[in-house]
């Protein structure tokens, strides 16, 4: 360690003031002659320790306090050994396969990997931002509370943590890591980062030599130990399920609601009754690995397995998905052509009119060619059933013979599978029904799960087997969210987040409310890939990393300290104390929070403002962040007398408002003051309500004035970005219009919808599909945002000439 | 020792004359009233006597109040000891102790009852009087003396009691079983009481060299629950017709505070 300004340590010198302070006061102190000393006495001992050890904390803080002030003054430094190659950024691909779950006598990789994290973010540059991404089959990235993607290495360090970690049951796959890959270079956008894959290399990453990954972190490989699978058989024979092949060992059976039976040490064979649904435990034997110990086995029952696919009439449609679920190896399907639907478990194809009540379980698969049903657009959307809020939850009705499970799911019309050639990522466009009241557009299953590929097969049929495997689990237990609670787990050191147990399966035994879960666990592989041999990126340099930020943080730990010790003194002085400890925990983030809005540009948005647009808006900024130096605040929507305050204004949705004459001066007034209107046409379309009530009312604010093509060698295209071309998530005009005054662009029309081509749903997939040309016109329309933002601080500045030769070079390139 | 002042000797006789009087008004019907009386009168009764002399009979007879009034068929023999130990001499207390025994002296000899001041044993009143404002009477605690039993005389001991717990309950017991019966009257500066000191200060013992730098606000609570801690233990240790009273040396009327004693004193 060292100091920057060592000049200031002669100010050390100061620390004697309070030392004769605390002399001074010692011989000003009142002396009093006391008739009840007596009284005194008895309780002096403990009373007089306690004011001397005040006296010396006064003391000792003073010390400290004066100390830290020379000390910020001084500035010391640490130096710290950080990666080279990480000064453009990082990206920590962690593997949160199933590999993770094994566990050695020393602890579990989970450990392991969270030792390992935390090196790695140690080893980064103070001022590289960098990324965390979760490797398995698939790649999932992770935000920070404020939605940030992106951070440092100690902004990660102080965030992250094993239980937010996403492990999954899922095996790690290289297709995975290339997901992962792919998602930090476009996150970086060309610039030169650092990987880090921190990973056992389970042999399911297959050759990961020629990946191009900068540095791996490999973690101690488990000894090879598959989990123990119960090796007994069961039959089911006379309504009895005959288990057989039990190996000497402590069976419990947990049969819901919250039942747990212990049924002794066992041996050899065992007869049960058939129930609903039930599962033997096999407990560990002592001193057993925990992985290997708890087993459950899944007892056979009979009446679940039964499933009749209804449809009023037969279509390719209901054959595909009749042959579909024929090839399960454990369902049985029974076909069922128009009548009413007999049996307990019914998937209805294609809609009924006929009441569902004598149905013991109802899944619907809607069919868009229903004529009541919401106009469709075109034939590339899913589409879900009118008329119920939430198509993804179940519900419940209450008859006389008990309660009716319902689990609605308005998948899609496999009939009209073939037709979606064009979908990029698998989302359709919902746009035009967004407002609707009675009908609400949503996909019919998550869509992530859904990859670009188009066939059937891969991606339709096993996610269907999956999700009526986990409906015939359930069976009458509500899905509805947060329902699980994890037991135990396996191995079961560290706890993951149970939204991410139910999202991810992590294995384990789970209480749903009164009843129980289990998700097996599956092996970890047998073989592991061998670490590259040429670990490359290990180059480091010194760097001073200022200790004045955390010298400021003592100093008002110290200064507390030295208040509540003065108080401590005072009439409810303890009240006080506690106050005022307590006190800045409510203030001081409203404080940051008003410090730091009004450092950042306001954006704000007219009102009814699309809420997708606005969130993408918000996505749009927040990423800005990791871009640029220049700090946008989060949109927020705008009254107009305060429409001086934002520096641009964005209009997206369905209907332009209309404004009163003194609202129109307030906004022609704001625009030849500085100000900037965005407005972004959601639909993509031409001739829209929107774009007639924004041109009905620029005609008013702004006279003699009109939307004109913005030629494509103006500023605009220049303002962060270098652009030749407009974009939009729909490309129905080849340009942005706008209105000028006095040489500026004081109005913006995109009629293409730039803000849905770049939103995102919560897990970081764009959720609406962007046509023709795919993933670029995301990144342009980004782009064109980022210019817009920047066009609203910076005017013509790119038009001076200095930028010319920069501007050239790009140009040629 | 000290030389006799005549001057405070006769300041302090006035003082003394000046309150017995004032009391002596308040005590018409005391005068005569106490333990061991004889019936002697009815009298009409006025508000403000005491009820439980009213003859409920005679009022059912005639539908007026009558008061019982009593003759004394025997004197009293005070005996008065005034603690003498330093932390007396804090504030105003040693003078309020021997203002009290002064005025109880005085009241005794126009009541014609027998008194004496510990440990003079005198009888006569100057000499008790100048003993009192000479502060050569009284006792010190600390030196462990004994009070020459009575089995016929009432002892008023006057002090802060501030005294080693055990010594405190060995000394009432033993006053108890020596005397007809056992008045204390704890005398504490209106800072004792209330212990309303708000800073750090050294707090140091009359009595001895002692020091302690306490924290006024931080001993208060504590301070003053071992003021009642210590308050009760007298209180539980005395049995009637023994009493207990607790006064200020300063903010209060000592006419007050005396005629109050009496009442208490009378009506056990």
């Amino acid at each position: 360690m060292g100091f920057l300004t060592s000049i200031f340590l002669w100010s050390l010198a100061g620390l004697s003031v309070p030392i004769l302070i605390a002399l001074w006061n010692r011989r000003r102190r009142l002396q009093v002659d006391f008739g009840g000393f007596y009284l005194l006495r008895r309780i002096m001992e403990v009373t007089k320790r306690r004011i001397q050890i005040l006296q010396w904390l006064k003391l000792l803080n003073r010390l400290l306090l004066l100390s830290l002030l020379i000390g910020i003054f001084a500035e010391p430094y640490k130096e710290q050994s950080v990666l080279k190659d990480a000064s453009g950024g990082f990206a920590l691909i962690l593997d949160v396969g199933r590999v993770m779950q094994g566990s050695h006598p020393q602890g579990t990789l989970i450990d392991e990997q969270w030792k390992k994290v935390l090196e790695a973010l140690r080893e980064m540059p103070q001022n590289a931002q960098g990324v965390v991404l979760f490797v398995s089959e698939k790649c999932r990235s992770l935000k920070l509370e404020s939605g940030r993607m992106t951070a440092t290495g100690a902004e990660w360090s102080k965030y992250l943590r094993p239980e937010i970690f996403m492990y999954t049951n899922e095996a790690t796959t290289s297709g995975g890591l290339q997901d992962c890959m792919a998602r930090a270079d476009s996150l970086f956008d060309g610039k030169s980062y650092l990987r880090v894959f921190i990973s056992p290399l389970p042999s399911t990453l297959g050759n990961i030599s020629n990946l191009g990954l900068v540095r791996f972190m490999p973690l101690r490989r488990p000894e090879v130990s598959f989990i123990e699978k119960p090796q007994v058989q069961q039959e089911i024979e006379n309504s009895q399920v005959k288990i057989s092949g039990i190996d000497d060992r402590d069976v419990s059976m947990i049969r819901p609601p919250q039942e747990r039976v212990s049924l002794g040490r066992l041996s050899g064979n065992l007869d049960l009754p058939l129930t609903e649904r039930a599962w033997l435990l096999f407990e560990r034997p002592q001193d057993a690995d925990p992985w290997e110990g708890a087993r459950l086995l899944p007892l056979e029952y009979l009446d679940s397995q039964e499933i009749v696919l209804w449809a009023a009439e037969e279509t390719p449609g209901y054959l595909s998905l009749l042959a579909a679920l024929r090839a399960h190896p454990r369902l049985k399907v029974v076909r069922q052509v128009g009548g009413s639907p007999v049996g307990d478990l019914v998937i209805v194809y294609g809609g009924m009119n006929q009441s569902l009540e004598h149905i013991k379980r109802v899944w619907i698969f809607q069919s868009p060619e229903r004529p009541s049903f919401y106009p469709i657009r075109d034939q590339k959307q899913w589409t879900s059933g009118a008329g119920f809020s939430d198509t993804r939850r179940s519900f419940q009705l209450k008859v006389d013979a008990g309660s009716i499970f319902v689990k609605r799911y308005g998948l899609f019309d496999p009939d009209r599978f073939e037709t979606l050639e064009s979908f990029e990522d698998g989302a359709p466009s919902l746009m035009s029904v967004l407002d609707s009241t009675n009908t609400i557009w949503l996909t019919p299953f998550d869509l992530e799960d859904l990859s670009t590929d188009l066939s059937l097969e891969p991606t339709f049929i096993p996610y269907l087997y999956s999700k009526l495997e986990a409906w015939l689990q359930l069976k009458d237990h509500d899905l509805s969210e947060g329902f699980a609670k994890a037991v135990w787990l396996m191995p079961g050191r560290v706890k993951p987040d149970p939204q991410i147990l139910q999202e991810l399966k992590w294995p384990g035994i789970y209480e749903m409310g009164a009843d129980f879960l289990t998700i097996d666990p599956i092996p970890y592989p047998s073989e592991y890939l061998d670490p590259p041999a040429a670990v490359t990126g290990q180059d480091y340099y010194v760097e001073k990393v200022s200790l004045r930020d955390w010298l400021m943080k003592l100093l008002v730990g110290s200064m507390a300290i030295e208040l509540i010790l003065c108080l401590l003194a005072a009439r409810f002085g303890w009240l006080i104390a506690l106050l005022m400890t307590v006190g800045p925990g409510f203030l001081l983030p409203q404080m940051t929070l008003a410090s730091t809005v009004t450092e950042k540009v306001a954006v704000g948005t007219f009102e009814p403002m699309n809420p997708q647009r606005r969130e993408a808006l918000k996505q749009l900024i927040r990423d800005s962040v990791f871009l640029s130096n220049l700090e946008f605040q989060a949109p927020q929507p705008v009254q107009i007398s305060d429409l001086w305050k934002n520096a641009v204004v964005f209009m997206s949705g369905d209907q332009m408002p209309s404004f009163s004459s003194s609202e129109r001066q307030k906004i022609r007034e704001y625009l030849e003051s500085g100000g900037l209107l965005v407005f972004d046409e959601p639909l993509a379309s031409v001739g829209t309500a929107f774009r007639q009530g924004v041109e009905r009312e620029l005609a008013q604010i702004l006279p003699g004035r009109s939307l004109e093509a913005i030629p494509g060698d103006d500023v605009i295209f220049r303002t962060f970005y270098l652009l030749s071309e407009v974009s939009g998530r729909r490309l129905t005009s080849p340009q942005i219009e706008g209105i000028k005054l006095d040489k500026r662009w004081v109005v913006l029309f995109s009629t293409n919808d730039l803000l849905g081509a770049i939103l995102r749903s919560s897990l970081g997939d764009y959720t609406l599909s962007v046509a023709p040309y795919g993933v670029m016109q995301r990144t342009l329309s980004q782009r064109l945002l980022m210019n817009f933002l920047f066009y609203s601080v910076t005017i013509d500045y790119k038009d001076d000439a200095i930028h010319l030769p920069h501007i050239l070079k790009r140009r040629v390139k | 020792m000290k030389a006799l002042d005549e001057a405070s000797l006769v300041e302090f006789a006035k003082t003394v004359e000046l309150t017995a009087s004032q009391l002596l008004e308040g005590f018409h019907v005391s005068r005569r009233g106490g333990e061991g009386l004889e019936f002697h009168s009815l009298l009409s009764y006025s508000p403000g006597e005491d009820v439980r002399r009213i003859d409920w009979r005679r009022y059912a007879s005639s539908d007026r109040l009558f008061v019982k009034k009593f003759e004394r068929e025997e004197k009293s023999n005070w005996i008065l000891a005034i603690d003498r130990s330093p932390s007396m001499n804090y504030g105003a207390k040693r003078d309020w102790a021997s203002r009290w025994a002064g005025v109880i002296i005085f009241l005794a000899q126009i009541w014609g009852d027998r008194w004496q001041l510990v440990p003079h044993w005198t009888n006569e009143v100057k000499g008790a009087f100048e003993a009192l404002t000479m502060a050569t009477d009284g006792f010190k605690p600390e030196l462990n003396p004994t009070i020459e039993s009575q089995a016929t005389g009432r002892l008023i001991v006057l002090s802060d009691f501030f005294w080693e717990r055990e010594f405190l309950e060995y000394s009432l017991k033993n006053w108890q079983a020596d005397f007809k019966s056992v008045h204390c009257v704890q005398i504490l500066e209106p800072q004792e009481a209330s212990f309303d000191f708000k800073e750090t200060i050294e707090f140091r013992d009359l009595e001895s060299s002692d020091r302690l730098i306490l924290d006024g606000q931080a001993v208060k609570k504590r301070y003053l629950v071992e003021l009642t801690n210590l308050q009760r233990m007298i209180q539980s240790a005395l049995v009637e017709p023994s009493t207990w009273t607790s006064v200020r040396s300063s903010g209060e009327s000592i006419e007050l505070q005396i005629q109050k004693f009496f009442e208490v004193l009378w009506a056990s």
